[in-house]
């Protein structure tokens, strides 16, 4: 997953069931120095009885927000939603030089 | 082996051209130097040796200093003269884990599981650090703590773990006679511990935190120390705060031990709970509250009304004995009762 891009993760689960596993994977993806390099990471557990699997909440550099319910969701497919946007601006990084 | 080359150089004597061993050059003599079987004329005349250069060319050959390297692996030798039939092969990695995990599943009355995301190893080594140190005030100076000595934070295989928590819930639960690693427990276990509450949580990067008794004093440390809510305990390692923003408590299981009797009726129970343990004050806090709760309830009268029981039965028991001992000269039977009822009565 391409994460310099990302300035802002707000990551909830509910670890009781199965729908919050994509959430929680998704939060040991994000690098071990993320958040020496300015990243802000937030994880709430939700409590047992919570009928949402897990949400992630994701702000990029240009500001861009994408907030999903990972619930019925893969990994993969949480990943790939996340460096569609990443690809787009690593291309505008390296157009303007 | 060694009397292979011995023949074939009594061979290589008798008929220089006949297969030049590459052992044959050391000389094979006996402890006094004198060289081995001389006279023995039966031997010279002996046919060649049957040597099944087929089977091991590389043996015969290729010179014998050379160490043959044939690589094995533990987990291939399955059966083993001493450990029962397991599922897997007893001798390797998982079985051991499953055997570490199952131990520590019997064992502990609380365990809190927790996700690791991506903790570097200085990082591990100053949280595990500062929590050694923390524990270690909990007791005066100079004396032992041996739950803090064996409250422990592991990382965990979660498949393993998930499959050791079966036979813990599951099949301990049914009084499984098989060991834990056996097909039996195997078999029984498999599809049922999906169902089990903690399995969604061993998916990814998990770990476990086991305490040896339940102690809410230690509990409390630990727990403040690595999933504080809201800010961090003052004066930690700024390494072991980068790691701890890093660790997400998910759950606990408690009970389900050999202490308490409970095998296999573990509970899981949430974060909130475990705070909720945590903030309780120590057994020793506790029973004193008991005490200062019954001294204050009029204790005395509670006291007397529960040495009551135990008291007559001593004396009951005393009068029977110096009767019979006779140091009581009570003649006629009916009177030893009836010095024994009032006693009785008291």
């Amino acid at each position: 997953m391409i994460t310099r891009h990302l300035t802002n993760c707000a990551i909830s689960f509910n670890p009781f069931t199965k729908a919050g596993k994509t959430a929680r994977i998704f939060a040991s993806l994000l690098p071990p120095d993320a958040r020496m390099n300015g990243m802000k990471i937030a994880t709430t557990v939700l409590p047992r009885e919570s009928q949402i699997g897990g949400i992630v909440d994701v702000t990029f550099k240009d500001g861009h927000n994408i907030k999903l319910d990972t619930s019925k969701m893969s990994v993969n497919d949480l990943v790939e939603e996340m460096d569609r946007h990443s690809r787009g601006l690593e291309r505008k990084d390296d157009l303007s030089g | 082996m060694f009397v292979h080359s011995e023949n074939l150089r009594e061979c290589s004597e008798s008929r220089p051209n006949f297969l030049e061993h590459p052992n044959s050059s050391a000389r094979l003599t006996t402890a006094r130097g004198r060289p081995r079987n001389r006279n023995s004329t039966a031997l010279q005349i002996q046919m060649p040796p049957r040597i099944p250069l087929s089977a091991r060319p590389a043996l015969a050959l290729k010179p014998t200093t050379q160490q043959l390297s044939v690589r094995t692996y533990a987990a291939v030798s399955t059966a083993s003269p001493t450990q029962p039939p397991s599922h897997r092969a007893a001798d390797s990695r998982k079985t051991q884990l499953h055997r570490t995990y199952l131990s520590l599943l019997r064992s502990t009355p609380l365990m809190l599981v927790f996700q690791h995301n991506n903790l570097k190893a200085v990082e591990w080594s100053a949280l595990r650090r500062e929590i050694t140190a923390a524990l270690a005030k909990l007791t005066p100076a100079g004396e032992h703590d041996a739950i803090a000595e064996h409250t422990r934070i592991n990382v965990i295989r979660g498949g393993v773990f998930s499959a050791a928590m079966g036979v813990a819930e599951i099949y301990d639960k049914q009084g499984g006679k098989e060991h834990g690693t056996s097909k039996e427990a195997y078999k029984l276990t498999n599809k049922k511990r999906q169902k089990h509450p903690l399995s969604p949580l061993l998916d990814g990067p998990v770990g476990i935190v086991t305490f040896p008794v339940m102690s809410p004093p230690h509990i409390k440390t630990v727990v403040d120390i690595m999933f504080p809510e809201g800010r961090a305990v003052k004066g930690l390692d700024p390494l072991a705060l980068s790691g701890i923003q890093k660790l997400i408590l998910l759950a606990a299981r408690v009970d389900g031990h050999a202490a308490s009797g409970s095998i296999g009726t573990g509970r899981v129970v949430d974060g909130k709970m475990v705070r909720w343990v945590s903030a309780l004050p120590g057994f020793e806090a506790l029973r004193g509250q008991v005490v200062a709760m019954l001294q204050s309830v009029g204790g005395a009268d509670l006291v007397r009304t529960l040495e009551a029981l135990p008291v007559s039965a001593v004396r009951t028991i005393d009068a029977h004995r110096k009767v019979l001992s006779g140091e009581l000269d009570v003649k006629p039977e009916g009177e030893g009762e009836a010095e024994a009822k009032p006693a009785e009565s008291s």
